[in-house]
This record gives structure tokens, C-alpha cells and sequence, in this order.
């Protein structure tokens, strides 16, 4: 956090998966546009429903590439960093050793863009981190790295895995 | 990292033990006994005496073949590094708690244990909410108090903990006894009791308005009106008392002879009069150390300190039986040297104050908490008196200008070479302390309010069952400077020591 280590961005196809997701969030408008419709109910309902499904599509097209270019992460020696963050910025850290098991999750929209959900898990629930679009081929290769570095940082402080706690 | 010791099978191993055969008849499930007995209610009616008769003995007898069944196959033992738990009468479950990792042992007994000479033995781990600790229920206490100490013994011989062994042996002794009138004022301070008082005082205000309304001693309707408001009142009254004694009564008898003990690296925790309850947290597992002060024990100089360690929730835990350990009250002359002990770092770290700016933040936050209930209770006031709608509002709006200057005056944080701490809160405060060796990761967030000032919020992780410590509004310079330190260095600290 002090030292700022270069941070390394998403596979650019969570744009993708994050637009995708930004357009179901249009989707009670529509709906509401189309029960208008079929309902024979005023016009400006309709309107209104388009109005909001229009605004949802823009705001998850947008906050998809803020967040992009907000996000980044890095793997160090000690540290594993992550930026997130559109209105609310997080930058949150986990000292390598804590590092207790890594999950790789592929969602159904996941698997059709080829992309992996890395999430790194400590003793602290809270302070579990989570690396969303990572590509898929790539997913056990950054899992493998991160653990290594943490073996590795373990080794150095010399802490009994059983002790992390 | 997930480890793959298991218990070394070629170590001699201690026999398999069962549990005492109180187990069988003890805490009968309540869902076995009512399965039971259901069809027996449906088959009384139809059938004579005789038949129900039968049919009773037949299901207390399959009750207890399986409940005997059940404490034949639950047994325990230990090995050089675990130990092992073999239940089940159909599925068959093991479990293996390796010593190692053992955050808190506790012995407890109920009134009906300690008349028998009994009690349960529950083992924690870190484990997350789903995981069940390891709990036997029923031993002797004999064999509880054995089991304690072989615990201690072989946890100390499997593994020499680098944590624990880094510290000086400390000296043991009592280092809290909290007095029966203590455990008294702090039954009836509760955070939940403080609802109490507020209620009196509406109560009387409304007394005081009912005595201003000119009753007609003729017109009967208003004056039995006016009786049956001032009966329901009474009975609130009288219900409040009710309520305080009963929470006078039940805090003694939970929290009555409350001490910690310091012994072999271990904190020994002991509670109860009728029920006791006797946890050991060994030091080093300690998470966090929490100071409580609701606004009537801080008026009357007290305040109240928990320490968590990394024990599971288990699927049971409701609020009787968290397994954070809580002394129930403490003179605030003597909580800093209580903490310091516990922590094993005397002096604690100074408190550095919040930038103004905070100060802005902590109003609008008490603002935003306000707003909506404000308008609600306010809108239903305006319905009976536009004055008092104004009224309510007014207070509602204005009430977060002091809360929030509490609020930052409350606002610290602070770190030394072993500690972190921060405070918060605006009537009720919290001070939160964790050793920096047990930090597992921080976080600094900034809302789109906090950037344009500069501020932001430093989140420090540490495990166990709602765990780390909030530092709320500080400059993001520091938020970012204190995270780095609290991840970075750790070891250095560690070689300091």
C-alpha cells in the first residue's frame, strides 16, 4: 500500500459479462413497458417503463467500464492487493501467509466468456477477496502463483500452517 | 492452506472412552420424545387403556435401546496431536480436532450437573458458522478436569506454538474478580435495559398531561377513561420493576462470582452460581478485546470488556450463549490496566483524534440513521397537532448537530508495536483492541462523501465470529500509512519482542 506495486487489470472480456449483466437490470422496465402495453394502461406508463429500463442499460454500461478501469490487483512477495470500487473505492490487502484455501468459481455466463471467479480466503471472513474475470485458462495458474507466494511468505516467517490463526 | 497431518496412527493411542451413562437420559432430545408419543395421542382414542398402555412401554423402551445405542457408540480419545470424537448409531461421523488448533475449551454445568458431579466439555476451533464444535455431553467432572489438563499438556508437547513460545512465560494469578454488587449494576445497566427508564420518563409525562385535562366528575365516560389509562400505566410500571428484578436475578445468577485467571499461558475464564460456565482461551489465541460503555455506566463510571477468540459459532449459538467471554462490569479506573493484562502490553496505545472534517461526516451519518423515522413519527404527529409534527421534526433534524459532535469526540485511533485500537460511537462507545500478529487483512473503502474530504474508512480483518476493528472517517493518508504498517512489518514486530 505504501510501496505501490504496478496493478494488473481484468481480462477485458468482464466487460462483457458486466454490460450482460448491466442489460437484465433493464429488465423490470421493459416489463413494466410491456404489461402497459398489453394492458391497455396509460401511454405515459409505458413511457416510464422504457425511461427506466434506458437509464438501467446506460448506468451498467457505465459503471462496467468505471469499474473496469477501477480494478486492479497485485501479487507481491507479502501482499495481495486489490482496487475496487465505482462510488464506494476499496483497496484491500491480505498479508500472503493468511491465505488459507482458494476457490475458482465459473458461473453459466462465466463458462460462455471463458472467464473465473478466483475468491481468496482467510481466517476473517471479512477480509475474504474476490477476483472476478480472471480468463479461464489463466484461473489455476494465478491460484497456483498466489499460493506459492504464500507457502513461500509462510516459509520466510517461519509459521506452522496450523498456527495462521 | 489446507494441512494434511492427521493423527499419527502408529503413536500408541489412548483407548476409546465413553462419555458418563447420565448421556442416555440426559438432554433427551424433546423432537425424539414428541415423535413418539404423537401416535400414541391418535391411537388413546381409538383403543382401550390396555393397548395405549403397551404402546408407551414399547416406545419409552425403543427410546432408550436407542438412546444407549447411541452413548455405546460415542466415544473419544486421544491421540498424540488430536483428538478423535466417534458418534452415531446409523450414520457413524468422526471427527478429528487436532490440539494445535484449539482456540477455547470450556467446561459447563448446570444446576443438575453439579448435584450429580457432571459436566459438558465443549472444544472450539476457527471454524465458520456451519462447522459444529466438538461437545461432549455428559462426562464426570473428574474426567472434565482431566481432559482440560490433558488438552494443555499435549497441545504444549504436539507443537511448541512459535506465538505462544515468542512471549515470556507470564505470571499467572487472578487478574479480575468482579464483586456481587458489580454483577448487580450490571445486570440492571444493560444496553436492553435502557429502554426502561426512557419509558418511565414518557409515562410520567403523560401523568403529568392527564392531570392538566379537567375531568367533569359527572361526566362518568371520561373519568373511567381517565381510570383505565392510569391502571394500564400502573401496570407498565409495575411490569418494568418486574422486568429489572428479573434481569437483577438472572445476571447474578449467570454472572455471579466472575473471574479470570491467569495460568500456563491460558486465561481461565469462570462464571455462574447455579450454572457455571469455565472457558480457557490459551493468550495466544486471543483475537480481540472489546470496551463496552453504554451511556449510564459511563455516568456511573464503568464499563465492560469482552475478549473473543477465533471459536466457531456453532449451528446452537443464540444470545445465552455466545462464545465471546464478557466481564460483566469494571471501575473505568482500573479497565486500561485490565486490558493491558489481558493483552500482555502495558501501555496501551494512545488514542489519536479524527481530522475536523470527521466531525461533518459523523452529523451527516447520524442524519441519514434519523432522517426516515423522523419523518414517519413526525408525519403521524402532524396528523394530531401540526405543532407537534413541527416539534418532532425540528428535534429530529436537530438532534444529529450534538450526536455528531459525540460521535467525533469519540472518534480514535492508535497503534503500537503490538496493538491496534480504535474507538467509535456517541452515547454508547466501543473501543476495539487486537494484537497486530493477528491481523488478516485490511481494507480502506471511501464513499463518494468521504473522497471530497479526504477521509477515508480503515476496515482491519481478524477472525472469529463478527471480527475487526472499524477506524470510521480518518485522513486517507492514515488509513492507507496504518494498513500498510498493520500488513507489512508484522514480523519485524514479531522479532522485536
Amino acid at each position: 500500500m505504501s510501496e505501490r506495486p504496478a496493478l494488473r487489470p481484468l481480462h477485458p472480456t468482464v466487460l462483457t459479462l458486466w454490460r450482460i449483466r448491466g442489460l437484465l437490470s433493464a429488465a423490470p422496465g421493459l416489463l413494466l413497458a410491456l404489461a402497459a402495453g398489453a394492458l391497455g394502461a396509460p401511454g405515459w406508463l409505458a413511457v416510464l417503463g422504457l425511461a427506466l429500463a434506458g437509464a438501467g442499460v446506460t448506468v451498467g454500461w457505465w459503471w462496467a467500464s468505471r469499474r473496469y478501469d477501477r480494478f486492479g490487483y497485485s501479487v507481491t512477495e507479502e501482499v495481495l492487493r486489490v482496487r475496487d470500487g465505482v462510488l464506494v473505492h476499496t483497496d484491500a490487502a491480505v498479508p500472503l501467509f493468511r491465505v488459507q484455501h482458494i476457490d475458482i468459481e465459473r458461473g453459466p455466463l462465466e463458462r460462455q466468456l471463458d472467464l473465473a471467479t478466483l475468491v481468496v480466503h482467510t481466517a476473517a471472513p471479512a477480509a475474504d477477496t474476490t477476483l472476478p474475470g480472471i480468463a479461464s485458462r489463466e484461473a489455476s495458474s494465478v491460484r497456483d502463483e498466489i499460493l506459492e507466494a504464500s507457502r513461500e511468505a509462510a516459509a520466510r516467517h517461519g509459521i506452522e500452517d496450523v498456527d495462521a490463526v | 492452506m489446507p494441512s494434511d497431518r492427521f493423527p499419527s496412527v502408529t503413536a500408541p493411542p489412548d483407548r476409546p472412552r465413553r462419555l458418563h451413562p447420565a448421556s442416555t437420559f440426559r438432554d433427551v432430545p424433546m423432537r425424539q420424545v414428541a415423535g413418539g408419543l404423537a401416535p400414541l395421542v391418535v391411537v388413546a382414542g381409538s383403543f382401550g387403556w390396555t393397548a395405549t398402555v403397551a404402546l408407551l412401554i414399547l416406545a419409552v423402551g425403543a427410546l432408550a435401546v436407542v438412546r444407549i445405542l447411541a452413548w455405546k457408540r460415542h466415544t473419544y480419545r486421544l491421540t498424540d496431536d488430536a483428538i478423535v470424537e466417534r458418534k452415531g448409531v446409523l450414520s457413524r461421523r468422526e471427527r478429528v480436532v487436532e490440539f494445535a488448533r484449539i482456540q477455547q475449551v470450556e467446561v459447563n454445568r448446570t444446576v443438575v450437573d453439579r448435584f450429580l458431579g457432571t459436566a459438558e466439555l465443549r472444544i472450539e476451533t476457527a471454524g465458520d458458522a456451519s462447522e459444529s464444535e466438538l461437545a461432549l455431553r455428559v462426562v464426570t467432572e473428574d474426567e472434565a478436569e482431566w481432559l482440560r489438563g490433558e488438552l494443555r499438556s499435549r497441545r504444549g508437547a504436539a507443537q511448541p506454538s512459535p506465538e505462544a513460545g515468542a512471549a515470556p512465560a507470564p505470571a499467572g494469578g487472578t487478574l479480575v474478580e468482579v464483586p456481587l454488587h458489580h454483577v448487580l449494576i450490571a445486570a440492571v445497566t444493560g444496553t436492553r435495559l435502557l429502554i426502561v427508564p426512557a419509558v418511565l420518563v414518557g409515562l410520567f409525562g403523560i401523568l403529568d398531561d392527564l392531570q392538566l385535562l379537567e375531568t367533569d366528575p359527572s361526566d362518568v365516560g371520561s373519568f373511567a377513561t381517565t381510570v383505565g389509562i392510569i391502571g394500564a400505566m400502573v401496570l407498565v410500571f409495575v411490569l418494568a420493576i418486574v422486568g429489572i428484578a428479573g434481569a437483577a436475578v438472572t445476571g447474578v445468577l449467570r454472572d455471579g462470582g466472575f473471574r479470570v485467571v491467569a495460568r500456563d499461558g491460558d486465561l481461565h475464564v469462570r462464571r455462574g452460581l447455579l450454572s457455571t460456565r469455565e472457558a480457557v482461551v490459551p493468550r495466544a489465541r486471543l483475537q480481540r478485546v472489546t470496551v463496552k460503555r453504554n451511556w449510564v455506566r459511563r455516568v456511573l463510571g464503568y464499563g465492560t470488556v469482552t475478549l473473543h477468540s477465533a471459536g466457531g459459532r456453532g449451528q446452537r449459538q443464540s444470545a445465552g450463549e455466545q462464545r465471546s467471554l464478557t466481564i460483566p462490569l469494571l471501575p473505568e479506573a482500573s479497565i486500561d490496566a485490565i486490558v493491558g493484562e489481558l493483552l500482555q502490553r502495558d501501555p496501551l496505545p494512545p488514542l489519536l483524534p479524527h481530522p475536523e472534517r470527521a466531525r461533518w461526516r459523523a452529523m451527516f451519518r447520524w442524519l441519514r440513521r434519523v432522517a426516515l423515522p423522523t419523518a414517519g413519527v413526525a408525519w403521524l404527529a402532524a396528523a394530531m397537532s401540526p405543532a407537534l409534527g413541527v416539534t418532532v421534526l425540528a428535534t429530529g433534524l436537530l438532534a444529529p448537530i450534538p450526536l455528531g459532535v459525540l460521535e467525533y469526540r469519540n472518534l480514535g485511533n492508535g497503534e503500537n508495536d503490538v496493538l491496534v485500537v480504535a474507538r467509535h460511537g456517541a452515547l454508547n462507545t466501543a473501543t476495539v483492541f487486537a494484537p497486530r500478529r493477528k491481523v488478516q487483512g485490511v481494507t480502506v473503502s471511501a464513499s463518494w462523501f468521504q473522497r471530497r474530504r479526504d477521509l477515508a474508512t480503515l476496515d482491519v480483518h481478524v477472525a472469529g465470529p463478527g471480527g475487526g476493528i472499524e477506524v470510521l472517517d480518518v485522513a486517507a493518508g492514515r488509513a492507507h500509512d496504518l494498513g500498510a504498517i498493520l500488513i507489512a512489518p508484522w514480523v519485524r514486530t514479531a522479532e522485536r519482542r
